[in-house]
């Protein structure tokens, strides 16, 4: 007999995949079942021999290779059989609770345990009996499920033969095989992958009699095999697609035929389909010379196979946080519906203005809580709300944001329930609360309160100054002043609503006298005498009025305004959502508007599709009545003695700053001696009923006025 | 059933098909597709049960068609997907017994693996096609990537047609997020085929033919393609 001396025989190593599958059902397993436990679980692996001829096929793990989650299962997972896609093979995950669990595995010591599980099941022969047990796996894992991260390592133990084995030549089966051997395999090998006892057995005998008859048996029929006539080869399922290697389940294959039955020349077969049917082309043929020492059954061998990574022996991390954060997917989900809506219905639908723009609202009541939820519809994330009341007890009801906990304990600030209750609603909301009182004139201030009162004068500016849109959403008509002043000043989007007990007004601010972009100066104003200027903004149009041009300007009757707002307190539940969700619209349109804030007032006429803009009309003001289930838009100019947005009234706070504000507060007289009204004296110190008895907490409270 | 069948012969088809007729579909769709299109693997069924209150259908379920693989050559992998791990979780070489039996490859083709899901829609009664992409090692991948694997076209039908575009939504059987091609324009775009078809009053016509139909648009978007072969109108 002839020496027989061949090259190193390498085998190219196992490849894992992870299904997302799997690491969802382990992460609801672990949240709803294990908690800490961190004892080893059994699991089970899948792998089919290859069926592409430059992809290789790899030991997979799904969702079912865990157990199920049904309190009354062990924590076993149900074994699936007789599937030719997926051969399964027993695994056991150890899974740490933290990163530095996770470091701190032995892992030499894991590997040797698995290992000598294999030994084990080789040496008593179970190996034999339950093939499967040959590709035996070990899985370590640290499961974040804070970041929905998952840092994972396989290793696919293989005994060392020492010394290694040889390879004496590997070729396609096709060339090993005659034509009628050939064909004959084949045939045997796609019944025995369409047989289900047989489908997902991976490691087998093949016997060619010497008529070209291939029959092939399971391990166990060894000595059934004994004859000198028949060719035999040891067949198993290659996962690998290389022309030049077979693949990583040869090699304890190897060892279980030296140990159990001492060959030192064996003629393998690397099983490998094409579309689900043998193909000889792809699978091999080789001869491997094993030459290990008498002894070498008598002790464990060695083994190697923690999986590499990109080459380097370190662990695995794949991250879902974007198919399993709740808050990612309510983020995705949102956007969706967005986007529908531009692809569907509004292709000019500018979603990142709408997510980008910063809205203060001045109110966290009934006004207030509908503009919020009807921002965030919008997709407007930025929302900062201003109040400095407490919920009462009958605001749930009314106030959409708060519920009965809210009130609870003396109430909590709106401000702070109001942030709270949107997070709980959509996470993703930058939302944030200020406590505050809005500074109202014709209300004085001693001395000792100045300081504070200055400062949330300052507050406020520097609220308005940070954001780019202002709904005035306050219950009085004194607290809307001196925000109609500072966004004059810096021309900001300024929307205001308002109700009565049967009818609303939402409408919305036109520029300010002066523009920045400009370089209109305080001065350049007050100098020019002519009227034209006072009224028109930078851009030489008329101005749109604010809420307080109306008294003088609104054809309207002065009473019913004032009472307007006397009586809010007290209006029909209805009108406060209408109402939030025009103001909500109006300003949607207005960020669509190519002219934004300087567009003209449009009034909405019988004609439809007379608007070229594709939201529709953008009106000025908005009157409805709920008596008449009817709503008007209309148009009012700005007014040249306006208390609170003429050119005079800013020019004397862009001179003097925080001592006109403290002027027009303490002395009710000041603002109309300066623009020569006497309306707004007439109103700030009319008496306006507080009618939620249930915060009584004093004074500086928004909803009344005091005489 | 059977009123519905009687009402399609007389009223214009609105492009929808029922969860029965889906089903039917389903199966002479797949049976086509392995008879023209043996070199890809073929659409299974996928039997399902969700919990509903009116689940009466024996087969109810979705077409799976798994494993399509995307080559990409090493140019194309990208370099962000690496970790940089330090060496606290590492084998030394000591620690491991040395050896050489063990193939190491030098470089490695990356493959972006697809799977695509026929699933039918109860709300548009319209069979909606959802896919996932994920590499070998089941990382899924980003919808900034699948957008390479896309064919040039696809950009092009996907911007230009309203009726055309990609979401994510959940997988109505495996909870989990899947992306789609959003199904509302479908039955608009699906009437418009059978337009002039003579046959087009025969029900077991349209139920015949619907998927392929309705895969040779869809089938674009994603890059699939259908042969011709199953496009012909089987006369029987």
């Amino acid at each position: 007999m002839s020496k027989k001396e061949g090259a190193l025989l390498q085998f190219a190593p196992m490849q894992s995949s992870v299904d997302e599958g799997f690491w969802h059902r382990f992460s609801s397993l672990k949240l709803n079942k294990l908690g800490i436990d961190d004892s080893p679980l059994p699991i089970i692996g899948f792998y089919a021999p290859c069926s592409h001829s430059q992809v290789s096929n790899h030991l997979t793990l799904l969702a079912e290779s865990l157990p199920s989650e049904s309190s009354d299962s062990s924590l076993v997972p149900e074994p699936s059989s007789g599937n030719r896609n997926k051969c399964s093979v027993p695994g056991i995950l150890y899974n740490t609770n933290t990163m530095e669990g996770f470091h701190a595995l032995d892992k030499m010591k894991l590997l040797k345990e698995e290992a000598a599980k294999i030994w084990n099941d080789i040496v008593t022969g179970k190996a034999v009996e339950d093939c499967s047990m040959l590709s035996r796996f070990l899985l370590i894992s640290f499961a974040d499920l804070k970041k929905w991260s998952f840092h994972y390592w396989f290793a696919f133990p293989a005994l060392m033969l020492d010394p290694p084995a040889a390879l004496v030549n590997l070729r396609p089966a096709s060339q090993w095989l005659s034509a009628a051997e050939a064909e004959s395999l084949s045939t045997a090998c796609n019944e025995w992958r369409n047989s289900k006892s047989t489908a997902d057995v991976p490691f087998f005998l093949v016997t060619i009699d010497p008529q070209s008859r291939a029959t092939i048996r399971l391990l166990k029929d060894w000595d059934a095999c004994q004859s000198d006539a028949h060719k035999i080869l040891f067949g198993f399922y290659d996962p690998c697609h290389l022309p030049n290697n077979p693949g990583w389940p040869l090699r304890n294959f190897l060892a279980l035929i030296s140990a159990k039955w001492n060959l030192k020349s064996v003629q393998f077969l690397c099983y490998r389909e094409n579309r689900g049917f043998a193909d000889m082309g792809l699978s091999l043929v080789g001869e491997a010379l094993i030459t290990v020492s008498e002894g070498w059954k008598d002790t464990m061998p060695n083994a190697v196979g923690w999986e590499l990574n990109k080459g380097r022996k370190v662990p695995r991390c794949i991250s879902l946080a974007q198919s399993m954060d709740p808050t990612r997917l309510a983020v995705s989900a949102a956007d969706l519906n967005l986007k529908l809506m531009r692809w569907r219905a509004l292709p000019s639908l500018n979603l990142s203005a709408l997510s980008s723009v910063k809205c203060l609202l001045l109110g966290a009541g009934t006004l207030g809580c509908q503009v919020a939820r009807m921002l965030m519809a919008w997709g407007v994330r930025k929302i900062t709300l201003v109040d400095n009341g407490k919920v009462a007890m009958s605001n749930p009801l009314r106030q959409s944001l708060y519920t009965l906990d809210d009130c609870l304990n003396g109430g909590s600030f709106k401000a702070t329930a109001a942030v709270e209750s949107l997070k709980r609603i959509f996470p993703a909301v930058e939302a944030e609360g200020v406590v505050m009182a809005i500074p109202m004139p014709g209300h004085p201030v001693n001395s000792q309160e100045q300081e504070s009162v200055l400062d949330d004068c300052r507050r406020l500016s520097d609220l308005i100054d940070a954001h780019d849109s202002v709904f005035l959403l306050t219950d009085t008509r004194e607290s809307r002043w001196l925000p109609t002043l500072l966004c004059a000043n810096t021309n900001k989007i300024t929307i205001t609503a308002a109700l009565g007990f049967d009818s609303f007004l939402v409408m919305r601010h036109g520029a300010g006298p002066f523009s920045h972009a400009h370089g209109f100066n305080a001065e350049t104003a007050i100098s020019s005498s002519s009227d034209v200027h006072k009224i028109k903004d930078a851009k030489g149009k008329h101005r749109l009025g604010c809420y307080f041009c109306n008294d003088v300007v609104a054809p309207t009757d002065s009473t019913s305004n004032r009472t307007l707002d006397q009586q809010c307190t007290v209006t029909r539940p209805g009108l406060a959502p209408i109402a939030s969700a025009l103001a909500v619209e109006l300003l949607v349109s207005i960020l669509h508007h190519p002219e934004g804030i300087f567009a003209e007032g449009d009034i909405s006429s019988n004609v439809i599709g007379t608007s070229e803009q594709p939201l529709g009309i953008l009106p000025h003001q908005i009157r409805g009545s709920l008596a008449q289930f009817s709503q008007m838009t209309l148009v009012g100019y700005s007014s040249s003695s306006c208390t609170a947005c003429c050119d005079t009234v800013l020019s004397e706070y862009r001179n003097k700053g925080m001592e006109f504000i403290l002027q027009a507060i303490n002395h009710p007289t000041y603002l109309e001696d300066l623009t020569g009204l006497t309306e707004l004296m007439k109103s700030a110190t009319a008496f306006s009923l507080d009618w939620d008895k249930d915060d009584d907490d004093g004074g500086g409270d928004e909803d009344c006025v005091e005489i | 059933m059977d009123q519905k069948e009687s009402v399609r012969d007389i009223t214009p088809w609105d492009g929808t098909l029922s969860s029965s007729d889906f089903f039917s579909a389903a199966c002479a769709f797949s049976e086509k597709w392995k008879r023209f299109n043996a070199s890809v693997p073929p659409w299974l069924w996928v039997p399902s049960r969700k919990h509903h209150l009116l689940s009466s259908h024996k087969e109810e379920g979705y077409l799976s068609l798994e494993g399509m693989c995307l080559i990409k050559s090493s140019e194309e992998q990208e370099s962000c997907r690496s970790q940089t791990w330090k060496e606290e979780s590492s084998i030394s070489q000591e620690e491991e017994a040395v050896e050489n039996a063990t193939l190491v490859q030098s470089s490695c083709d990356e493959v972006n693996h697809y799977d695509f899901h026929i699933v039918y829609s109860p709300s548009y009664r319209v069979p909606v096609l959802y896919f996932r992409s994920y590499h070998s090692d089941g990382q899924p991948l980003p919808f900034g990537e699948i957008e390479k694997d896309l064919p040039d076209h696809s950009a092009k039908i996907r911007s230009e047609s309203k009726w055309t575009f990609i979401t994510q939504e959940e997988h109505p059987y495996l909870n989990r997020p899947w992306y789609k091609l959003h199904p509302c324009g479908t039955s608009e775009w699906m009437k418009l085929l059978f337009l002039g078809d003579t046959a087009l009053n025969k029900n077991g016509f349209v139920i015949e033919h619907y998927l392929v139909s309705w895969f040779s648009v869809i089938g674009q978007v994603v890059g699939l393609k259908i042969p011709l072969g199953m496009l012909e109108t089987v006369s029987c």
